[in-house]
């Protein structure tokens, strides 16, 4: 019986997320890491799951709901799913075998939090949605491309979750980082999120 | 010259601004335009025109001219009446040829003016022989400013930007629109290609108080809404479809915006049209619109004693501004015989300017040099005809030329708007506009202060609509114009020609007669032959006379003949702000940074960077290749191909949605095995292939190649929806990170790392098994693409790199080695494995490849199946072999390579899909295509190499090592 030191999970935004220091006018924080889960089904399986694990789920396709005490629910299609933010909901589905007309989706996200007071202008120049006409009432998730990567957005009052591919969040992050530098003041930090109620703000 | 302050100047007279133009300083004020300050210091020649170098003033002063366009140190072709005037500028004429633009070595040209008649570039190019010389000289003689091939790359930002209502053109109608839409709740954007809002309303005022104050009032409506943005300094490029419109800025910096609207409201106005009458190109000629703009937003008088030549009532408006600006005017002459506007007749009468009616100027009358007017000469005309006989000539220093207007419809033809021509106003006006784009003011044929206003609102109100503002209101009643702002043949033509009708390009009447005459007689291919409309201004100043006299020549009318085709851009764009700033997104595994530290060299791999091999100091590239596969076959390698589709499907109907889709079979995979699996298109080529693994009897996982898995889980997706199988697909090809760890001693590194029991019983080739490696929760195939002993061991991707650190580690005893992918490639061809996209092209079939084996014909259907079926009965036309070269010594001159061709009786019979030099067996090998004849084992096949020489190779049936697939079932 081997016994290992607990491998180390590492973001896929690692190598780029503390190399770039510019000033900007929008604050980017990673949340790669945080607990994640993703299911899809065919017909209600995967709705009808996640509710009988007493989940709460979004009404309709992109739409998204506070989990309680912490995290959300996207609903990303009619019977697809995102969990995230909350370690707890996470362990417990994860422990939950899905049924058969359920097939769980591993999640190994570049997420990612913008803020700031250039946010607007950085959207407009990467992402063709007009954000600024979404009612933050409805919690939408849009699903979309930014600088030419697939993209899931949570737009909020005063920041953004934004979860891609992991394979592209390095090209993500330097994209958004480079159109950002080119913003004017203030400057912009470069942050790792290590305290989980940083999260999100959506 | 410059007048003191004018009410409502565009002008910062309080900052002065030094400049040059052809080497002499001059100075302007901020707020003004190049034109502008040139003209100011009594600048009369800005140009020479583009053929004949004629001496050339300025004409519209509306962003138009060929005649003002200047270069600056390596940028060419500035714009003058539209770029304003900055400190240090140091300008030049675009279009001279030594003695700068006073003296030009050019004008000699207009002396071969008769030699150089219309359709020249095609009559010289009419002779071969001579086609050299013609294109050297039209190299030397042609074109417009320089460019300097070292400018450095601008990084333009480009932005999207959304509004519920975009207007495009800030004049009297456009405000009434806005405000209109804003009124109604409508997020608006007025997007204005001048400094400042206002359009005619700040210059065509005719003297009046009331017209500046109605446009004053206006104003402030626009600036006191909150939802109205105001961009300036902005055009709109073009129309494309959904409300899409460029916006594109003035400055050279500045974004380029990429507008959505719901609604489009075009209030572009229109571009006021030259009189055609002999040396109407004289500097001192202008339209009486760019007279009016000089003095009220620039404060400029711009002739001492100016003659007005009119058709409508803006003419009479223009005499009265030039009286304001001190200037004398020398009269008025109107084209018509009666007209509507009696009061402001009466008011010119009143200025004690002489009006002329139904009278011509049939030839401005040069002063020296032809760079001034010294004189108009004037006849009666009726009918379109003037009377040459009895001319009166009048002294002026200058013509000013309000004879008519043609709408600036270019968005609106691109929104494919259907247009008419209105006899009533002499204009293309729309007919049917597209849903959500409305139009108004002069483009919509209304030109009364009055009626813009009107016919503005409606417009507003209507888009506001349209974008889900507001509620649907009763019709509004625009009223009709009381006489035609423009005249249908404002043209003479003088015997003596010089009579322009296109400025750009220096296209006389006569050259458009000639052109007609000759056939062109269609005003699309009068237009290429003739070249007007071709020049800077793409005949925003000429397309409407040229019409006209195409209509009159072949007795159509107007409408007959229709318009050219309006294609964006409306003015040019600079290449700048057109690229942008790019992305092409770059994926890269998990281990990228691994690779890098280990000094990979890359390779571009569909959307990824791969390692091609990994840098060795003072070795070559093959070196370090042909060392990482001697390590492979040596004792073990490790290689990342997380780039590989990962593909995974769930439900009962999981093994039969897989028949479907390969061409094998699934349904009798055994739960923990893995089967190879070939993709095929309907037609039977094929276009994908991976491994197949069954994890449980209704759950499979999958891979694709690298560059196919976007594509193949594209496919699946559809064949889903349309198969209606109970299942689920997901694609994990980014979820996993995935290496392949290779060779005899790769068990012994693994065991180091698992409990799995790794042993070949319970781990046969072929097999699929999860399990824990490192502690990491892994899935694991054994698989032999490179021919030895070896595990595909895939993981979730934020544990990638500590498998790779792990197996690292475990394997440093054996000498463990990362191999890039052209060790892989060489491995795999030893053992004549296929690369799908490589070895295989968009015609090849399984059959082709010899995956016969594969291919199950038995199976009720599967994609392609049809297809194959037919095939099999045909005979082949090629085969995939595999083909062995002679050693040839370390300094052979050339060395066949890959895509060279097999030649068969001089006809090309084939060609080398892969190739390498094995170290293995010491000599070339390749894969190649050959007819199905000689496939036998020891046929002889002439290569040719790329110099053309010949070299015999040998076919070979493949494996080329280890033909017993011994290897891949040997481990320490």
């Amino acid at each position: 019986m081997h016994a290992f030191v607990a491998p180390v999970a590492v973001s896929p935004l690692v190598e780029v997320a503390f190399a770039n220091g510019k000033p900007g006018a929008v604050v980017f924080v990673d949340h790669s890491l945080t607990p994640r889960y993703g299911c899809k089904g065919k017909g209600k399986g995967a709705a009808q799951w996640l509710q009988s694990l007493g989940l709460p789920l979004p009404a309709a396709p992109n739409r998204w709901l506070p989990l309680a005490e912490e995290g959300l629910i996207a609903r990303l299609g009619m019977q697809e799913f995102l969990i995230d933010g909350n370690a707890d909901v996470v362990a417990r589905l994860q422990a939950s075998p899905p049924p058969a007309d359920v097939a769980a989706v591993l999640r190994q996200d570049a997420a990612l939090e913008l803020s700031g007071p250039g946010l607007s202008e950085l959207l407009l120049q990467t992402c063709a949605v007009d954000f600024a006409a979404l009612d933050l009432a409805e919690q939408p998730v849009v699903l979309t491309r930014m600088t030419g990567v697939g993209v899931t957005v949570i737009p909020g009052a005063s920041s953004y979750r934004i979860w891609c591919d992991g394979t592209y969040g390095a090209a993500l992050w330097e994209s958004l980082y480079a159109v950002a530098a080119d913003l004017p003041e203030p400057p912009a930090q470069s942050l790792h999120s290590t305290d989980r109620s940083s999260e999100h703000d959506a | 010259m410059r007048l003191p302050s004018v009410e409502r100047e565009w002008l910062n007279r309080a900052q002065k601004i030094e400049f040059s133009f052809e080497g002499r300083p001059y100075e302007g004020y901020a707020g003004d335009s190049i034109s502008s300050a040139l003209w100011a210091n009594g600048v009369r020649v800005l140009g020479r025109s583009f053929k004949y170098h004629r001496p050339r003033g300025l004409l519209s002063l509306a962003n138009h001219d060929v005649n003002a366009l200047f270069q600056q140190g390596g940028e060419p072709n500035i714009r003058g009446d539209a770029r304003p005037l900055e400190t240090g500028m140091r300008l030049t004429a675009v279009n001279t040829f030594g003695g700068g633009v006073a003296h030009d070595n050019g004008r000699f040209l207009g002396l071969l003016s008769r030699f150089l008649p219309v359709g020249f570039y095609y009559k010289a190019f009419h002779t071969k022989a001579l086609f050299p010389l013609w294109e050297k000289v039209f190299r030397l003689t042609t074109g417009l400013g320089k460019v300097d091939f070292a400018t450095p790359r601008k990084r333009t930002a480009k932005s999207y930007d959304f509004c519920d209502v975009l207007v495009v053109g800030g004049g009297p109608s456009g405000l009434a629109a806005a405000c209109a839409a804003a009124k109604a709740g409508a997020r608006v954007v007025i997007v204005e290609e001048n400094a400042r809002l206002g359009g005619s309303g700040v210059y065509q005022l005719g003297a009046d108080a009331q017209r500046a104050a109605i446009l004053e009032a206006l104003l402030q409506q626009v600036e006191a809404a909150d939802n109205i943005r105001v961009l300036v300094d902005h055009y709109a490029a073009g129309y494309y479809k959904d409300h899409w419109l460029p916006l594109v800025a003035h400055a050279a910096d500045a974004p380029l915006r990429k507008m959505r609207a719901k609604s489009v409201i075009v209030a572009s106005g229109a571009f006021e049209q030259p009189a055609v009458f002999r040396a109407n190109d004289l500097p001192g000629v202008m339209l009486a619109s760019a007279a009016q703009r000089l003095f009220y937003r620039y404060g400029i008088r711009p002739l001492e004693n100016p003659l007005v030549l009119t058709a409508n009532a803006d003419g009479y408006r223009a005499a009265l501004d030039m009286a304001k600006s001190g200037a004398r005017v020398a009269a008025v002459v109107d084209l018509r015989g009666t007209h509507a506007a009696n009061d402001l007749e009466q008011q010119v009468r009143a200025q004690n300017i002489p009006i002329h009616v139904a009278a011509s100027v049939v030839e401005a009358v040069p002063g020296p040099g032809g760079k001034s007017v010294i004189a108009a000469r004037v006849g009666a005309f009726a009918d379109g005809k003037a009377a040459f006989g009895d001319l009166r000539e009048i002294p002026c220093d200058g013509i000013l030329m309000s004879v008519g207007w043609a709408g600036a419809a270019n968005l609106l033809y691109q929104a494919e708007t259907r247009m008419r021509y209105d006899d009533a106003v002499e204009q293309f006006v729309p007919e049917h506009l597209p849903e959500g784009v409305f139009a108004c003011g002069k483009v919509n044929g209304v030109h009364t202060l009055a009626a813009k206003l009107i016919d503005g609102e409606r417009a507003g109100a209507a888009a506001a609509v349209h974008a889900g503002f507001g509620a649907k209101g009763e019709g509004v009643e625009v009223p009709a114009e009381i006489e035609s702002p423009s005249h249908p043949w404002p043209i003479i033509e003088h015997p003596q020609g010089k009579n322009f009708v296109d400025f750009d390009e220096d296209v006389q009447f006569k050259d458009i007669a000639n052109a007609i005459q000759e056939g062109f007689d269609n005003i699309e291919l009068l237009k290429r032959y003739s070249t007007s409309g071709m020049g800077p201004s793409q005949g925003k100043h000429s397309n409407m006379n040229v019409l006209r006299i195409l209509a009159r020549l072949t007795g159509k009318t107007p409408a007959e003949v229709g318009t050219t085709t309006a294609r964006p851009m409306y003015h040019p764009v600079s290449m700048a702000a057109l690229a942008g700033r790019g992305f092409s997104p770059e994926r890269r595994t998990p281990l990228h940074g691994r690779h890098a530290a280990l000094g990979a060299e890359w390779l571009s791999a569909g959307a990824w960077q791969r390692p091609a091999y990994y840098r060795q100091d003072g070795k070559t590239a093959q070196e370090c290749i042909h060392a990482e596969a001697a390590a492979v076959r040596g004792g073990v390698g490790l290689i990342d191909v997380g780039t590989l589709g990962k593909l995974e499907i769930r439900g009962k109907d999981a093994a039969e949605f897989l028949e479907r889709v390969y061409v094998s079979r699934y349904a009798n995979l055994k739960v923990g095995m893995s089967r190879y699996a070939v993709m095929c298109d309907e037609a039977g080529v094929i276009i994908d292939d991976g491994v197949v693994a069954r994890l449980a009897e209704d759950h499979f996982y999958f891979t694709t190649t690298t560059s196919g898995a976007a594509g193949v889980y594209a496919e699946l997706s559809r064949l889903h929806i349309l198969w209606k199988l109970e299942v689920t697909l997901v694609n994990h090809t980014g979820a996993y990170a995935a290496v392949n760890l290779a060779g005899q001693k790769s068990r012994a590194v693994l065991s180091r790392l698992t409990d799995l029991d790794l042993s070949g019983a319970a781990f046969p080739y072929l097999g699929v098994r999860t399990g824990e490696v490192a502690g990491i929760p892994a899935r694991l195939l054994r698989v032999g693409f490179v021919g030895e002993w070896g595990y595909e061991i895939h993981v979730p991707a934020t544990y990638g790199g500590a498998l790779w650190d792990a197996l690292m580690t475990a394997g440093a005893a054996e000498g463990i080695r990362p191999f890039g992918v052209e060790a892989q490639r060489l491995l795999r061809l030893e053992k004549g494995h296929i690369i799908i996209g490589q070895d295989s092209d968009g015609l090849t079939t399984p059959l082709d490849l010899n995956l016969h084996w594969a291919v199950k014909m038995e199976k009720p259907f599967f994609v392609g199946q049809r297809s194959l079926a037919i095939l099999e009965k045909k005979p082949a036309k090629q085969r995939l072999v595999g083909l062995v070269f002679p050693t040839l010594p370390n300094d052979a001159r050339e060395k066949p390579q890959e895509c060279n061709l097999v030649i068969e009786a001089g006809e090309i019979a084939g060609r080398i899909t892969s190739i390498a030099y094995s170290p293995t067996l010491q000599r070339h090998i390749a894969l190649a295509f050959v007819r199905p004849a000689r496939i036998r084992p020891g046929e002889r096949v002439d290569i040719r190499l790329s110099s053309g020489d010949t070299l015999t190779a040998e076919v070979f049936v493949p494996p080329f090592y280890d033909p017993e697939n011994l290897r891949q079932k040997i481990a320490d």
